[in-house]
């Protein structure tokens, strides 16, 4: 297995260990988020004055951050707002597995050589099926 | 509505993961630089809205090492989309938050009774990642 895999399964052990911190926290309205966001902000800061500090100038007139960071804060208010007005937030997980259809199908389009093996797309296939199977289960709702 | 709302943030969120695979922003400038304009928007917010929580929160330890763990992680699925072979396969990995979001809040809740059509999300989701993984294509 290859570098990326191993990092991958490392990513969702600890995504996992913080939504389940979220889960259980009780800190009041959205206090927690905004907090976290402050502190990596100011942490980010801090690294970037010191690794980056002779790109401050030509980077942060670069309007694609920005841009960036407004999508950041859409696709969040976004997944907020269909959180609270759709049936069961686990509908909205589903579309996890359009993202990585879209995802397949645009590396595709871009790279004219990307080969894509029958073993990886069976793979691919059974991740989006899971998905759908878990998250639609009467019984977890 | 909510629906094609899903659609439209499952169209972005790809297109945003795209962008950041084919952007050609040195090293790790790119998260950091999002990371400290999302923290001034966030500080914009709280400052209007929740400033009287300010020394009570900001003093709480709990946060910072949250917040250190959260900046990790953040930096680790960007390495990760820069150099897996596809974004849409470091994507499928989800499965197994799920998974593991599923058999910890089991553990917590003492509630053991998982049913036929959940174990088989799981059976597939874990031959997916193996599929993945084991591919020689994708290293």
């Amino acid at each position: 297995m290859s570098g990326w895999i191993y990092l991958s399964i490392l990513h969702s052990i600890i995504v996992a260990i913080l939504i389940l911190y979220i889960k259980y926290d009780n800190t009041p309205y959205i206090i927690f988020p905004l907090v976290i966001n402050i502190i990596v902000g100011a942490l980010s800061l801090v690294y970037f004055i010191l690794y980056y500090k002779e790109h401050f100038t030509n980077e942060f007139v670069k309007p694609k951050y920005y841009i960036y960071a407004l999508f950041v804060l859409l696709v969040s208010i976004l997944a907020f707002y269909i959180i609270k007005v759709c049936p069961n937030p686990a509908y909205f997980r589903v579309f996890a597995t359009l993202e990585i259809i879209l995802l397949l199908i645009f590396t595709i389009y871009l790279k004219n050589n990307f080969t894509i093996t029958i073993q990886t797309i069976a793979g691919v296939a059974l991740g989006c099926l899971a998905i759908i199977l878990i998250s639609l289960d009467d019984s977890n709702h | 509505m909510w629906i094609p709302l899903s659609i439209f943030r499952s169209i972005i969120i790809a297109l945003m993961i795209l962008y950041l695979r084919y952007d050609n922003t040195q090293q790790i400038m790119f998260p950091i630089i999002i990371k400290i304009i999302v923290g001034v928007l966030s500080l914009a917010y709280f400052t209007a809205y929740y400033k009287e929580h300010f020394a009570s929160k900001f003093s709480n330890p709990k946060y910072y090492v949250y917040a250190v763990v959260s900046l990790f992680v953040h930096i680790l699925g960007y390495h990760i989309i820069k150099t897996c072979p596809n974004p849409a396969y470091f994507k499928v990995f989800a499965v197994l938050q799920i998974i593991l979001l599923y058999v910890a809040t089991l553990y917590i809740t003492k509630d053991y009774e998982v049913s036929a059509q959940s174990m088989t999300g799981i059976i597939c989701g874990c031959l997916a990642i193996i599929l993945i993984s084991l591919d020689k294509n994708n290293k």
